[in-house]
């Protein structure tokens, strides 16, 4: 049987690192759900959470495969990359193509736009898991 | 009358999951505070939110420029935003903010869409979250 403790603070036992339970539930529903670091030169994993594989499905695009699925498709897909120092940055246009388990990352390079690999790209991912 | 339990560290009955209270504080210092995945335009043709949290709107101000309302407010205008956007397979876009004019209130972001060439146009998927403190 689950035991419950209903409450509406709670604090440390110095009366320190006061939370309200509203907001406790608050952190666990819009904390990141997955988030990936990797090089997509070499196309290796860096660090992720909730992450189970990524695909390379050509220059420049990527996706990575959720552990455990979204609620839909409609969640927030942020991402970042970086290019070579000393010619261009990258930037990872996010979403299109994703689906409640797989996140579609493309890059571009800043001085073409053309679709190209990155040197080092970040995701994160909020919203609503199944 | 409001219930306080001062406790130094939360388990389940079985002993296992335990986190301190002050971690537990420092996971809603760290969490989103808001969080919006919004069509701007370039689907329908009207800006309409797929997915938020503690968003109550969004104004679609001009041709890819976007006012987003919070629910509840920040404390400051200093808190991190973080935004991606894109139009398409083939025609990406990227997010710039007003420049000189401030763009950041305790409840509302404001963004603008461009697209390759870096000119304004309305974005397909526009994603963003916010971190800092609530007031």
């Amino acid at each position: 049987m689950a035991s419950i403790i209903s409450v509406d603070t709670l604090q440390d036992s110095a009366g320190s690192n006061e939370i309200t339970t509203a907001n406790v539930k608050t952190a666990f529903d819009d904390r990141v759900k997955a988030f990936v670091h990797y090089t997509d030169n070499t196309f290796a994993v860096l660090k992720s959470l909730n992450v189970s594989s990524q695909t390379d499905n050509g220059s420049g695009d990527i996706s990575y495969t959720l552990t455990n699925a979204m609620g839909d498709a409609n969640y927030a897909a942020l991402g970042e990359g970086g290019g070579n120092l000393s010619s261009y940055y990258s930037r990872i246009p996010t979403h299109h193509g994703s689906t409640s388990t797989v996140v579609r990352m493309r890059c571009t390079n800043s001085s073409s736009y053309s679709t190209g690999d990155v040197y080092r790209a970040s995701s994160a991912i909020f919203g609503d898991l199944a | 009358m409001v219930s306080i339990i001062k406790v130094t560290s939360v388990q389940d009955t079985s002993g296992n999951n335990e986190t301190t209270t002050a971690n537990i504080k420092k996971a809603f210092d760290g969490a989103a505070k808001s969080y919006v995945h919004f069509n701007g335009g370039g689907v329908s043709g009207s800006v309409s939110i797929y997915e938020s949290s503690n968003k109550s709107s969004i104004t679609d101000n001009a041709t890819a420029d976007f006012t987003v309302t919070a629910t509840s407010a920040m404390n400051t205008t200093q808190y991190a935003v973080t935004v991606s956007a894109n139009n398409s397979v083939t025609n990406f876009a990227g997010i710039r903010n007003s420049g000189a004019t401030a763009s950041l209130t305790t409840t509302t972001e404001r963004y603008y869409s461009t697209n390759t060439g870096s000119a304004f146009n309305d974005a397909n998927f526009v994603m963003s979250a916010t971190f800092g403190d609530l007031a």
